[in-house]
């Protein structure tokens, strides 16, 4: 796994199973989706990011980062039938963002298996307040996905140069 | 069925919220919230629930391997895994380890109710 073809068709599964969990889930459509791959070692990040490790027969980092607007509305679906506290909105909103990504990712793990090797994904990460993510000599596949609500960009960051 | 004392282990505050309302919902108590694997061991023992819920990814120790490590204290514990992981080799393994039902997220709680239901159901062999 380590062609970028492959890089690019785990891309493809995550983004596809991501537009499925918005739309069934959430209700939001993607409207259109813009996949390009970035030489550059650094990417910029939106205001919600959360990210997730794979390991099995390949490994890299998965980051989903999300307009202020789309996480809102994820979260303000996503928990509607919950109790929540006014103090606990900011920590539940991270938590919507980890959650999303866990989904999205662990519902991949069967279409990510490869030649039967069992896939490991980590615990979700949230990343608040940073505004890029910089890895030397690795190349960033990122995919945007566009909404009515605002966007979000998922990018495959393969490990140890896998993918350059 | 009778309203049954479950025990939620997740590492997500989130999640844990989510699936006691579907549980209370479904008429039952949740009367201990682990958020890892470990921590849900030690609750187990201290704590005897009717029935387990169990993630898979958590900190410093998986869903799996707490699993396997309940069912060594109680043989009859009744543990339903409850994961986002899709692959067929972790449904095996979790069975494997003990799990009597697995239910993927995001949850649909009428596959959560059928999955307590047929845990709970589980005839154990006397010894």
């Amino acid at each position: 796994m380590k062609k970028p073809e492959d890089i690019e068709h785990i891309l493809e599964v995550i983004v596809d199973i991501a537009s499925e969990f918005l739309q069934s889930e959430i209700g939001i459509t993607v409207e259109k989706t813009n996949q390009k791959a970035e030489c550059s070692s650094y990417f910029r990040l939106k205001p919600y990011t959360a990210l997730m490790s794979i390991s099995g027969s390949f490994s890299m980092n998965v980051t989903f980062s999300f307009d202020t607007s789309l996480i809102e509305q994820v979260y303000k679906v996503y928990c509607h039938e919950l109790e929540i506290e006014d103090d606990e909105r900011l920590a539940h909103i991270d938590e919507t963002a980890s959650d999303m990504i866990n989904i999205v990712i662990g519902n991949s793990t069967s279409k990510l298996a490869h030649d039967g090797t069992v896939v490991q994904i980590s615990v979700p990460i949230v990343i608040n307040e940073a505004s890029s993510i910089s890895i030397r000599d690795v190349k960033f596949l990122t995919t945007t996905l566009f909404t009515g609500f605002g966007d979000m960009m998922i990018t495959a960051m393969p490990n140890t140069c896998d993918y350059r | 069925m009778k309203p049954l004392n479950i025990q939620v282990v997740d590492d997500s505050a989130l999640t844990v919220k989510k699936i006691t309302k579907m549980l209370e919902d479904l008429g039952h108590k949740v009367v201990q919230v682990s958020g890892t694997g470990k921590t849900a061991i030690f609750d187990y023992q201290y704590m005897k629930p009717d029935l387990v819920t169990m993630d898979i990814t958590m900190p410093d120790m998986d869903g799996i391997t707490a699993t396997r490590r309940i069912i060594e204290i109680d043989k009859k514990a009744r543990i339903v895994m409850i994961t986002s992981h899709s692959q067929k080799q972790m449904v095996m393994d979790s069975i494997g380890a003990g799990a009597l039902g697995y239910v993927m997220k995001p949850i649909d709680p009428e596959k959560l109710k059928a999955s307590v239901e047929k845990a709970y159901a589980k005839k154990f062999k006397k010894k």
